[in-house]
């Protein structure tokens, strides 16, 4: 039992990293109506600015994470500003093609700039844990959650209370009429990518601690970015929460009870069964 | 309010999608404090129209001019800005979003952000119904109900020019009424209106001038009450 309750406890930590991921990809989604194929690899480029700052620059790690958002927001902005914004207008591949080659040259970039070999962050928090009875948490997980709950909190209410938030769901939900109440949405698009380029860096400098950075696993976070969006509905924030902390609890227990080097499989496998049972997504209503 | 600066001007306005041109060489004026009817048969061009005003379609020649500005080379939210503001067709609410929502986003300019609240006031005086359903979302309204959210919400923006497409489009003939009072409140208010409307007769009862666009060409101008005895608005629009 205390065993189970450490595996769950473990998955949602992680699952609530993953929620940050899929919120970022479910916004783009929502405002920009594209897959945003390089999302993974925004998350690996937060890992790299990460190690940059902290094992180069010896910058404080808790000074490192907002280095790493505001890295990755600016980022995301002039991106979607040169090159997603000219073809706003153009067939659906043509973004397919812009953000897979985006992901492949950022990729490649970090390749060039770090090498090939696997590295780990040290902090004295990659191995420190403390306990509440019988249970051990990681200490770096528990500062990752915190930080989630507080980023999606705050994220949350930006949506739902404020002037900004309004205007971008205003932009999602029909972008010609927001323009007609005198918003920007070429502005909303830049902010929105900038957002979920910044979501993606800081998930990635949160889960650091416990992974081998690399350039090459881009994709792998592409891809849990994808089943957690699909699973909690696309362009559902909400949803994205749910379906974050379901994949975190899936590849927790599958690693757990059958076997951990086919982690990333019981993710796929939970989604192929919501995406058969539930087509709209765990938590989606149907467009109408 | 009213100011004897902005009058907004079409002169030879060409627009069109893709390969299809829809107007020809469009001229037009409506003058401050003005009512202005644009009236035309299915698919003639009055919502071309007002979206090349509006910034949402470039025009491909000639000039939109409001006051001093040239909106043509505008983008649509500086438009607005500036204080011409549009009720599309259809309506095209922000559906998941509850009315006050959509109200709101309307007043997040720099120039209305400080008359929020008495923009809002003035909205909900003008439509109490929205008051009592601020907290309901938009897509649940029933569709008199979501005409005058559209109709609210392109107020928030206080404009000095309202632009109103089809506000009448598929509503009960009591609500139609409603409208069409709605309507001359808001120019009583001091804020002048280009209506578009199939709804002929009213329309041209209530505008001080009107324009007939047929295929994307002006082809009649002139009072409204005139037009309404014109024989060919008659026959064309009215099927006397
Ligand atoms: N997005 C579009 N793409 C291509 N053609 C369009 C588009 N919108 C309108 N048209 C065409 O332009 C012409 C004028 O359309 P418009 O919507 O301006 O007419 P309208 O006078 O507003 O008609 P209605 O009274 O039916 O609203 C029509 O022939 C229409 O088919
Ligand atoms: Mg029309």
């Amino acid at each position: 039992m205390v065993q189970f309750v450490q595996i769950v406890v473990n998955g949602v930590f992680t699952g609530g990293v993953y929620a940050i991921i899929g919120i970022g990809l479910s916004l783009i989604f929502g405002v920009m109506r594209i897959v945003n194929f390089a999302h993974g690899v925004f998350l690996v480029v937060g890992m790299f600015t990460t190690l940059f700052f902290f094992e180069r620059l010896h910058v404080d790690p808790f000074l490192v994470i907002p280095l790493v958002v505001l890295v990755g927001g600016l980022l995301g902005i002039v991106l979607e500003r040169f090159l997603l914004e000219p073809i706003v207008r153009a067939p659906e591949h043509a973004s397919i093609l812009m953000t897979v080659g985006i992901g492949l040259v950022l990729s490649n970039l970090l390749l060039f700039a770090f090498g090939d070999a696997p590295q780990i962050i040290n902090t004295r928090y990659s191995t420190s844990t403390w306990h509440l009875g019988p249970i051990t948490f990681s200490t770096a997980l528990t500062i990752a959650f915190v930080l989630t709950v507080v980023v999606i909190g705050g994220l949350a209410l930006i949506l739902e209370r404020t002037d900004l938030g309004r205007s971008i769901r205003a932009a999602a939900q029909n972008a010609d009429a927001a323009e007609l109440q005198g918003i920007n949405t070429r502005r909303v698009r830049s902010l929105v990518f900038g957002i979920g380029f910044a979501l993606a860096a800081l998930a990635g400098a949160l889960l650091l601690p416990q992974l081998f950075a690399h350039p090459s696993i881009g994709p792998t976070y592409t891809l849990k970015a994808f089943v957690v969006t699909v699973l909690g509905g696309m362009g559902n924030v909400a949803g994205a929460i749910g379906g974050g902390l379901l994949l975190g609890v899936t590849e927790s227990l599958g690693a757990a009870y059958v076997s951990s080097s086919y982690r990333d499989a019981f993710g796929l496998a939970a989604f192929l069964l919501v995406l058969l049972l539930r087509p709209a997504g765990l938590f989606g209503r149907s467009r109408t | 309010m009213r100011d004897p600066g902005f009058t907004l001007t079409l002169r030879h306005l060409q627009a069109g999608y893709g390969d299809v041109q829809v107007l020809w060489d469009v001229s037009l004026e409506v003058r401050p404090g003005e009512l202005v009817a644009l009236i035309g048969a299915n698919g003639a061009g009055k919502t071309t129209t007002l979206r090349a005003v509006a910034s949402l379609l470039r025009a491909r020649d000639g000039e939109v001019q409001f006051g001093t500005n040239r909106l043509d080379r505008m983008s649509a939210h500086d438009i607005v800005n500036l204080g011409v503001a549009m009720v599309p067709e259809g309506r095209q609410l922000f559906n998941q979003m509850t009315v006050e929502e959509n109200l709101l986003t309307g007043s997040s300019l720099s120039r209305t952000r400080p008359l929020r609240r008495s923009n809002l006031d003035r909205v909900y005086a003008l439509f109490p119904l929205l008051r009592e359903r601020r907290l309901q979302e938009a897509s649940t309204l029933s569709g008199g109900e979501q005409q005058m959210l559209a109709i609210g919400r392109g107020l928030m923006s206080a404009p000095r020019l309202l632009m109103l497409d089809e506000p009448s489009l598929g509503l009960a003939p009591t609500i139609v009424e409603e409208v069409f009072g709605v309507v001359q409140d808001i120019r009583r208010e001091g804020i002048t209106v280009l209506l578009v409307e199939q709804n002929v007769q009213q329309a041209l009862r209530i505008a001080d001038r009107a324009y007939v666009l047929e295929s994307g060409r002006i082809v009649l101008a002139g009072p409204g009450l005139e037009l309404l005895q014109s024989a060919e608005v008659r026959r064309a629009y009215l099927g006397i």
